[in-house]
């Protein structure tokens, strides 16, 4: 019976189900999304931490640190809260949309992407900062050559971002609802199709999602491979 | 630095701008999970659309948690198969305008060799009964979903509520689906909305059939009623509206007399006055 | 004619303080810096570069003079090809198309690292890591050249290949200021000895001498 469920789900995919197509599309457009916009937030803040020379900045690259592990069910609570009707951005209208859902995975993502950046920078940020402000380059300049530098690892925090956001249910399902043709993304859609005794399609999304973590994963080794020194 | 700022946060606002400002309409309802799972709504829903033009977002989560989303003014409007609350809840004025629209009811599954003599009993009070007296396994959905809260009546009126000491009483909490499943493993008796069992009873090797219908206790009425927009002021009470006048047009009851699922049954029948 | 006032430094780190001096460096040719381990003289070093600044007085460079600039050390090379190691000075100074590739060109074959240009900086050996940096601070020709102990890490033979390097710049007409704790480097290369011992203190010699005076008294009670 399993291998029955297993070529029903390939086919699926084979076709190009359209519920399924519909799906992913939305996982990778709300993923992507927050991938972009934590990229941003996340390199300005391991550029911040590395410029700023204040007394607490030890206490604060710990708080980052733990940041990266905020449970995801936990950040959807919290949005779910903020964005609901009653709750204080409710005027917002953004509870239940892909927005939210856009909103919830870069809170996720975000100190991924600053504590891995920031960690391989602040490894080698010195010397690469000497070295390019001793050739002559201005402070700023100095700076871009350090996230030059680092570009290997700064994408191989990005990837650890995308993976680890993509994978993830209890934020999307709580701001998003789970709606069907409008907020419902592979996570969501598995656990309910689990959920109704239909495995064609879990399977068929299982399968789609590995695959692209797989993906990811492939291109985080590769980055880190390179980005190793000595 | 300034000139990435401007079009960073533009780009920000566009990706992030809810889409809704682009739409025909569209309203929230909260639904139950085996409304949505017996595949009604993606059924009607189209249907309606082609109608009016009004997009309908269902979410769907257990009865309570439906009605609660409407008290907090989360939905438009609801549709749920919980007739005493629903009742209950537009005379504190959470809702308005409730319309009854279909029903459909419950069964009581048990393992087919049926260890606690269901079979033969007809009143669904008293089959509870012996089946707490007699210690047999019993599944319940455990999750404020409307059969959780119909199971419950039931029990009430058994005169003693299952309780955190009866080992025989499985609280899944989880859907109905699953629950029928864990009753099938664990050979408990269970109570479930036709429609759901209809849709699973031929998958999967379950050992349980059909050991109780047709009590009126198990009758299942659905009813739709609009959010009090007196009360939240984002209710969008118009489209909100055309829903509910449609469900309970002749189209509409139509409809959902005609809708059959994967294997031909009908799971609902229209009853809308 | 080239050089610098560091007129009237100060400089502490965390409330002791390191370096408390007032020093000339003129003319082409190879200045010593020499001095025991501790005693400050890295710090002059980027002070002269402008890399930190003093807490009083100035370091004041001939007028018209190019911005020093300061050989990287092996472990702040970057990530990339040598051949982009060597362009990066250029691309700094604005120096691009024939120019640069011309340039880069001329000084990885005086550094004899042609071959590998194309390999990336960090899988290189440690002989041909100096003598990339030396490459990349070469190729932008400053006026002025700052080194920080640049064989302290390597084997006699690739230390004897880079002095080699560092006594051509002798005739590019180049300022080389290069700080050492070895005395017999210092013996090979100087013109001028600017000597640091621990108190801060620094006085500064012609190379015959520095060499006369102390090889009299005895080098190693000081070092």
């Amino acid at each position: 019976m399993l291998i029955d469920t297993l070529s029903r789900a390939m086919l699926l995919i084979v076709h190009c189900d359209k519920d399924l197509l519909e799906i992913v599309f939305l996982s990778l457009r709300v993923t992507c999304t927050s991938i972009f916009i934590a990229t941003l937030f996340g390199l300005s803040i391991a550029l911040l931490l590395e410029i700023l020379q204040v007394p607490g900045k030890a206490i604060a690259v710990s708080f980052l640190n733990t940041l990266t592990g905020l449970p995801p069910v936990v950040v959807g609570l919290v949005l779910y809260m903020l964005f609901s009707r009653t709750g204080p951005l409710g005027f917002l209208d953004l509870l239940y949309s892909p927005s939210a859902m856009i909103i919830a995975q870069t809170v996720l993502a975000t100190p991924i992407v600053a504590a891995l950046s920031h960690a391989s920078i602040r490894a080698g940020g010195k010397c690469v900062r000497e070295t390019a402000m001793g050739l002559g380059a201005t402070k700023f300049q100095a700076l871009v050559a350090v996230f030059v530098d680092a570009r290997y690892a700064i994408m191989a925090a990005v990837a650890a971002a995308f993976g680890r956001v993509v994978a993830e249910v209890g934020a999307v399902l709580l701001v998003g609802g789970n709606i069907a043709h409008h907020t419902r993304v592979m996570t969501t859609a598995i656990a309910m199709e689990a959920d109704k005794g239909d495995f064609e399609l879990a399977i068929a999304l299982g399968i789609i999602l590995l695959s692209l973590s797989f993906m990811v994963n492939i291109i985080f080794y590769f980055s880190q491979h390179k980005g190793e020194k000595k | 630095m300034k000139k990435i700022l401007f079009p960073f946060f533009l780009t920000l606002l566009i990706l992030l701008l809810p889409p809704a400002l682009f739409a025909g309409g569209s309203i929230r309802v909260a639904s139950t999970t085996s409304t949505r799972n017996s595949g009604l709504l993606e059924y009607l829903l189209p249907l309606f659309k082609a109608n009016s033009g009004i997009d309908v977002h269902i979410l769907a989560v257990g009865t309570g948690a439906a009605l609660k989303l409407g008290q907090k003014g989360d939905v438009d409007a609801v549709l749920v198969h919980a007739e005493d609350l629903e009742k209950q809840l537009v005379d504190e004025g959470y809702f308005i305008d409730r319309q009854e629209v279909m029903y459909n009811d419950f069964v009581i599954l048990g393992p087919t060799d049926d260890p606690a003599g269901i079979k033969n009993i007809h009143s669904v009070v008293a089959a509870f009964t012996k089946i707490r007296t007699l210690q047999a396994n019993f599944a319940s959905r455990g999750d404020n979903s409307g059969t959780n809260m119909r199971e419950n009546r039931i029990w009430a009126t058994t005169g003693k509520m299952p309780s955190r000491k009866d080992k025989w009483y499985l609280s899944t909490g989880q859907g109905q689906a699953k629950c029928i499943r864990i009753a099938a493993e664990k050979r408990a008796y269970t109570i479930t909305d036709r429609g759901t069992w209809l849709s699973i009873k031929d998958r999967g090797n379950l050992d349980l059939a059909v050991v109780l219908e047709g009590d009126p206790s198990l009758f299942n009425q659905y009813g739709v009623m609009i959010v009090n927009p007196a009360k939240h002021k984002y209710v969008d009470y118009q489209l909100a509206m055309n829903f509910v006048i449609w469900l309970t047009s002749a189209e509409g009851q139509k409809a959902i007399g005609e809708f059959t699922d994967s294997h031909g049954n009908t799971l609902f029948t229209p009853n809308a006055r | 004619m080239i050089g610098f006032h560091a007129k009237n430094i100060r400089k502490s780190f965390g409330g002791r303080i390191v370096l408390d001096l007032d020093l000339h460096f003129s003319g082409t040719g190879i200045h010593i810096i020499l001095g025991s381990n501790g005693c400050g003289k890295s710090t002059l070093l980027k002070l002269l570069a402008g890399l930190i600044q003093p807490d009083k007085g100035k370091i004041v460079p001939q007028p018209g003079q190019g911005a020093p600039v300061l050989v990287p050390k092996p472990d702040g090379l970057f990530n990339s090809s040598v051949y982009k190691n060597v362009a990066y000075g250029l691309k700094i100074h604005k120096i691009s198309g024939m120019a640069r590739s011309e340039r880069i060109d001329d000084v990885l074959q005086a550094v004899s690292l042609t071959h590998l240009q194309k390999s990336n900086a960090l899988t290189l050996s440690s002989g041909e890591k100096q003598r990339l940096c030396m490459a990349m601070a070469l190729a932008v020709q400053p006026d002025v050249i700052l080194l920080d102990e640049p064989t302290s890490s390597l084997d006699p033979h690739n230390a004897a290949q880079l002095e080699q390097i560092i006594l051509q710049m002798r005739q590019g007409e180049m300022m080389v200021i290069l700080v050492t704790h070895n005395i017999s480097q210092a013996k090979r290369l100087a013109d001028t000895v600017t000597f640091m011992n621990s108190d801060t203190q620094a006085a500064q010699y012609s190379s015959e001498a520095f060499f006369k005076t102390f090889d009299r008294d005895g080098l190693d009670g000081y070092i």
